[in-house]
C-alpha cells in the first residue's frame, strides 16, 4: 500500500511542479471564466446594451398648424427612462445615418417618415417608423424594435381613442368641442404614464409549483454554467494529460525499472491510477475554491456538490486512462489531448452550455460522452435539484468511470505483462 | 536568400508531416464551424418553429368569453401553441402539468378583464428560467400589454364622452364601452403606426444571401484556429533550440536575422494557406459570402496572418520547451478569440470589456471579415482593420526580434 501511495505522490509532485500543469489545469479555466465574467458584467457592471448609439432622423413634415410629432418621438427616445439604454444622436438625413452605421458609429437609426404627423393626426392612412440597423449586431436591433414598437403602439392607440371618442359622441348627437379634445389629450397622457411599467399588473407569474420564483442573478447563473463547462473540459484534459506519465515512463525506461523491483504490476498501475485521481482532486478543489472567491459562485448543497465532484473526478480519470491505454507512445498524445478532448467536449455541450433552444439531436449526442453527463449533473446541482434527480446522471457517470477503469486496467496489465 | 528559403521549406515540410497539423489547421476549424452553424441555424428556424411551447389556457366559467379571444391573439403571434381547458375540468390548474404535455398554464380568474381597476390578475404558471418559459412569458406579456392598452383606450374614450354627454344609466355606459372596445379591437388590425426593420446594406445587395447561420461561426473559427494553428510552427523554433540545431546553424554564415525571417516566412505561408482553405470552405461548404470582395478578404487574411506569425515567433522565442509553446498558444487563443468576438458578438458585453476588446487583433480581423460578408461593404471598409492589424504585427515582430537578439544561447 505504501508503494502505491509513493508512486501516486511522486506523480502528483511532478504535476504540480510543472508550469504546463498549472497553466492548463488552473490558469486556463480561470482565465476563460474571468474573460466571460468581464464580458458579461459579472463584476456588477452593466452590459454594453446600456449604451446603444442610435442615429435619429426626423423627416416629419406636419400639416399647417399641427405640432411636429416627430419631435415628440425624439423626446420619448431622449426621456429619462431610456437615457441609460440609448445614446441618441440627431443627424440631418438618412444618408448620414447609414454612413454612421457603416462606420460602426451607430448600432442603428430611427427614421421618422415625412407623413408621420399627417397620418397620426389626420383621418385614415398608415405609416411606419423605420429602424435601420447594423446587420452584424443582434441584441441592439431587438431592443430597439421593442422600444419603437411600444412608441408606435402608443401613437396608434391614441389615434384610435380620439376617433372612437368623436364617433361615439357624434352617435349620441354631440359635437366635439375644444374642451372635449383637451380632455382627451389629458387622458392620453395619463394613460401613457400609467402603462409605463414593463410587466403587466394584470399578470402574476408563479413557477410550476405555484410559488413565486425567487429572483436569481441571471448573470451569476451564466458565469456558473460557463465555469462548470470550463472545469469539466479541463478536468478531462488533466485526466488524460496526467495519465500520459505511464507512456512517458515506459519510453524513458523508468517503468521497466519499477517492474524489476519487488513491486507487483497491479500495485504500480494502482499507484499511477491513484496519482491521476489525486491530481484531479487537487485541480478541482483549487478551481472550486478560487471560482467561489473570484466569481462568488454558489455551488449548492454540500452533499450533492460532493457527489458531483466525486463523479467528475472518477469519470475524468477513467476516460484519460482509457484513452492513453490505446496509444502506443507519447507522440500520439498531442492529437488525443487536442482532438479527442475538444471533439468530445464540443459534443458534450461544454462550449455551448449557455445557448438556449439547442437542436434536439445535440441533446441526444451529448449522452454519448462522459462530459455531457457531467455537465447535466453539475447543472442539476447548481439549479438546486433534489437527490432523486441527480442520482441518475451520477450513477451513469460512475458506471462509465468503472467501465473505463476496467478496460484501461485490462489493456495496461496485458501490455506490461509482456515486458 | 537561398538559405532563408531552405529553412522555410524545412519548416513547412516538418509542420505538415505532423498529424496535428491537419487536425488543428483544417479538421477542427471546419468541424467547429459546422457545429456552431448548425446550433445557430437550429435555434433560429424550423426546429424552433416546430418545437413551440404549449400554453394551457384555463378559465373560470364567468371568464370563458375572453378565452377564445385570448386563444386567437396568442396563436396569431406564432410563438406559442394554445390549448383551452375549463376550470371544472381542472379545478387545480397545476394538475395540468401532470395530465397534459404543457410548458405553461395561464389561469384566468372569475370576471377577468383587461382592466386595471376591476379585475383580479391572471396567473401564469411557468418556469421562467427555461428558454420556452421565457418565450411564453414574453409573448403573453406582449398580448396583455396590447389588450390592456386597447381596453384603457376604449375606457378613456367613453369616459370623455360621458363627461360631455352623460350616459343615462350604468347599463348604457357599459353597452357603449363594449361597442367602443369591439371597434378598437377591429381598428387595431389597421393601426396607424407600425415599425419596419431594415438592414443597413446597399440597395443592390442580394438579400437572399444575407442570412447564413455560418456568418458568425465561419470567420470566428477561422480567427480561433489560425491562432491555435501556430502551435505546430512555433514548436519547431523551440525544438531547434532544445536540440542545439539553432546553435549549429549559428556557427554557419547564416545570421540571426535570416533565421528569424525564415521562421516567420514559413509561419506566414502556412497560416495564409490555412486561411485561404478555410475561406474557400466557408464560401463553398457553408455559403458564407467571402468572395463578394475577394481582394478585401485577401488583404485581411494577409494582415491577420502577419500578426499571428509575429505572435508565433514571440511565443517561439519566449517558450523554453514544447509544453510551454502549447500553453502560451492556448492562452493566446483563448484571450484573443474571446476578446475578438469570435465566440460571441461584442455588442452584448460590458462597456469596459467592449472598449478594450474591440481594438484587439482578433476583433479587428473579425471586423474586416464581417464588413464584407455581413455588412456587405466594399474594399475600403477593410483598410482600417488591416492597418491596425499591421501595427500589431510590427509590434509583435519587434518584440520577438529584440528578445531573440538578446538571447545568447
Amino acid at each position: 500500500m505504501k508503494k502505491i501511495f509513493t508512486i501516486a505522490w511522486k506523480d502528483l509532485l511532478r504535476s504540480i511542479r510543472s508550469l504546463y500543469f498549472i497553466g492548463i489545469s488552473l490558469i486556463a479555466p480561470l482565465l476563460l471564466s474571468f474573460l466571460f465574467s468581464a464580458a458579461f458584467g459579472g463584476g456588477g457592471e452593466s452590459t454594453a446594451i446600456s449604451n446603444i448609439a442610435i442615429a435619429f432622423v426626423n423627416q416629419d413634415v406636419p400639416p399647417q398648424g399641427s405640432p411636429n410629432l416627430g419631435e415628440t418621438v425624439y423626446e420619448i427616445f431622449h426621456s429619462a427612462g431610456l437615457k441609460d439604454l440609448i445614446t441618441l444622436h440627431e443627424v440631418a438625413g438618412e444618408e448620414e445615418a447609414l454612413q454612421g452605421i457603416n462606420e460602426q458609429d451607430f448600432s442603428a437609426a430611427v427614421i421618422v417618415p415625412a407623413d408621420f404627423s399627417q397620418v397620426v393626426s389626420g383621418q385614415g392612412g398608415t405609416t411606419h417608423l423605420r429602424v435601420i440597423y447594423d446587420p452584424a449586431e443582434n441584441i441592439a436591433p431587438q431592443v430597439l424594435e421593442s422600444i419603437t414598437a411600444t412608441i408606435a403602439n402608443e401613437f396608434s392607440s391614441s389615434k384610435i381613442m380620439v376617433s372612437l371618442a368623436v364617433e361615439e359622441l357624434q352617435r349620441r348627437g354631440g359635437q366635439a368641442s375644444e374642451q372635449f379634445y383637451t380632455d382627451l389629450v389629458a387622458r392620453i397622457t395619463a394613460r401613457s404614464e400609467s402603462q409605463s411599467g414593463v410587466t403587466s399588473p394584470l399578470l402574476t407569474v408563479l413557477n410550476p409549483q405555484g410559488q413565486k420564483e425567487e429572483a436569481r442573478d441571471e448573470m451569476q447563473q451564466i458565469i456558473s454554467i460557463i465555469m462548470v463547462g470550463m472545469m469539466i473540459f479541463f478536468a478531462f484534459y488533466t485526466g488524460a494529460a496526467t495519465s500520459e506519465s505511464l507512456l512517458q515512463e515506459e519510453e524513458k525506461g523508468t517503468l521497466a525499472r519499477k517492474f524489476v523491483s519487488p513491486t507487483p504490476v497491479r500495485d504500480i498501475l494502482a499507484g499511477k491510477f491513484l496519482g491521476v485521481l489525486i491530481t484531479l482532486v487537487v485541480q478541482i478543489c483549487v478551481l472550486l475554491v478560487l471560482s467561489s472567491l473570484v466569481f462568488h459562485i454558489q455551488w449548492g448543497e454540500a452533499g450533492k456538490f460532493i457527489l458531483a465532484v466525486i463523479a467528475l473526478i472518477a469519470a475524468a480519470a477513467g476516460f484519460g486512462l482509457l484513452l492513453m491505454s490505446f496509444l502506443s507512445d507519447s507522440r500520439q498524445t498531442g492529437i488525443i489531448l487536442g482532438g479527442v478532448m475538444t471533439i468530445t467536449g464540443m459534443v458534450g455541450g461544454l462550449f455551448t452550455s449557455t445557448i438556449q433552444n439547442m437542436p434536439a439531436f445535440l441533446g441526444i449526442l451529448k449522452k454519448f460522452t462522459p462530459q455531457g453527463w457531467a455537465l447535466d449533473l453539475w447543472q442539476l446541482v447548481l439549479n438546486g435539484a433534489g437527490y432523486a434527480e441527480i442520482l441518475f446522471p451520477f450513477s451513469v457517470l460512475l458506471c462509465m468511470a468503472v467501465v473505463f477503469f476496467i478496460i484501461a486496467n485490462f489493456r495496461f496489465q496485458r501490455r506490461f505483462a509482456k515486458k | 536568400m537561398k538559405r532563408i528559403f531552405e529553412i522555410v521549406w524545412k519548416d513547412i515540410s516538418q509542420t505538415l508531416r505532423s498529424p496535428m497539423a491537419a487536425l488543428f489547421l483544417l479538421a477542427l476549424p471546419l468541424m467547429f464551424t459546422a457545429f456552431f452553424g448548425m446550433i445557430f441555424q437550429g435555434v433560429s428556424d424550423e426546429d424552433a418553429a416546430l418545437d413551440k411551447p404549449v400554453v394551457a389556457l384555463v378559465g373560470e366559467e364567468e371568464s370563458t368569453a375572453i378565452l377564445p379571444q385570448l386563444q386567437s391573439l396568442l396563436t396569431e403571434t406564432g410563438a406559442v401553441s394554445v390549448e383551452v381547458f375549463g376550470s371544472n375540468e381542472f379545478p387545480d390548474p397545476l394538475a395540468l402539468f401532470e395530465a397534459e404535455e404543457v410548458d405553461a398554464v395561464l389561469y384566468l380568474p372569475e370576471h377577468f378583464r383587461f382592466s386595471l381597476q376591476d379585475s383580479a390578475p391572471a396567473i401564469l404558471y411557468v418556469d421562467e428560467n427555461s428558454s420556452k418559459g421565457q418565450t411564453v412569458l414574453y409573448t403573453i406579456e406582449r398580448v396583455f400589454s396590447q389588450e390592456q392598452a386597447l381596453y384603457s383606450t376604449s375606457a378613456a374614450a367613453v369616459q370623455t364622452v360621458d363627461e360631455q354627454l352623460p350616459y343615462a344609466s350604468d347599463q348604457e355606459y357599459q353597452m357603449a364601452f363594449e361597442q367602443v372596445l369591439a371597434k378598437a379591437n377591429q381598428a387595431w388590425s389597421q393601426r396607424a403606426v407600425t415599425v419596419s426593420m431594415e438592414r443597413a446594406v446597399t440597395a443592390t445587395t442580394d438579400l437572399s444571401r444575407i442570412e447564413s447561420a455560418y456568418d458568425q461561426s465561419s470567420p470566428g473559427m477561422l480567427v480561433q484556429f489560425t491562432i491555435s494553428g501556430l502551435m505546430g510552427t512555433a514548436v519547431i523554433f523551440v525544438q531547434e533550440r532544445r536540440t542545439k540545431t539553432l546553435q549549429r546553424m549559428l556557427t554557419t554564415t547564416t545570421s540571426r536575422s535570416s533565421i528569424i525571417i525564415a521562421h516567420a516566412l514559413s509561419m506566414l505561408f502556412i497560416i495564409v494557406v490555412q486561411e485561404i482553405i478555410l475561406v474557400l470552405s466557408g464560401q463553398f461548404l457553408f455559403g458564407v459570402d467571402f468572395l463578394r470582395e475577394p481582394f478585401a478578404i485577401l488583404l485581411v487574411i494577409l494582415a491577420f496572418a502577419l500578426w499571428v506569425s509575429g505572435m508565433g515567433i514571440l511565443i517561439g522565442v519566449l517558450a523554453k520547451n514544447e509544453d510551454q509553446v502549447v500553453l502560451f498558444s492556448l492562452i493566446a487563443m483563448f484571450l484573443f478569440t474571446a476578446m475578438g468576438g469570435a465566440w460571441f458578438p461584442l455588442e452584448g458585453t460590458s462597456p469596459a470589456f467592449y472598449n478594450i476588446a474591440r481594438y484587439t487583433p482578433g476583433a479587428q480581423a473579425m471586423q474586416g471579415f464581417q464588413n464584407v460578408i455581413v455588412r456587405k461593404q466594399g474594399f475600403s471598409s477593410v483598410l482600417e482593420p488591416v492597418g491596425i492589424l499591421l501595427l500589431y504585427a510590427v509590434l509583435f515582430f519587434s518584440a520577438a526580434i529584440l528578445i531573440f537578439k538578446k538571447n545568447k544561447e
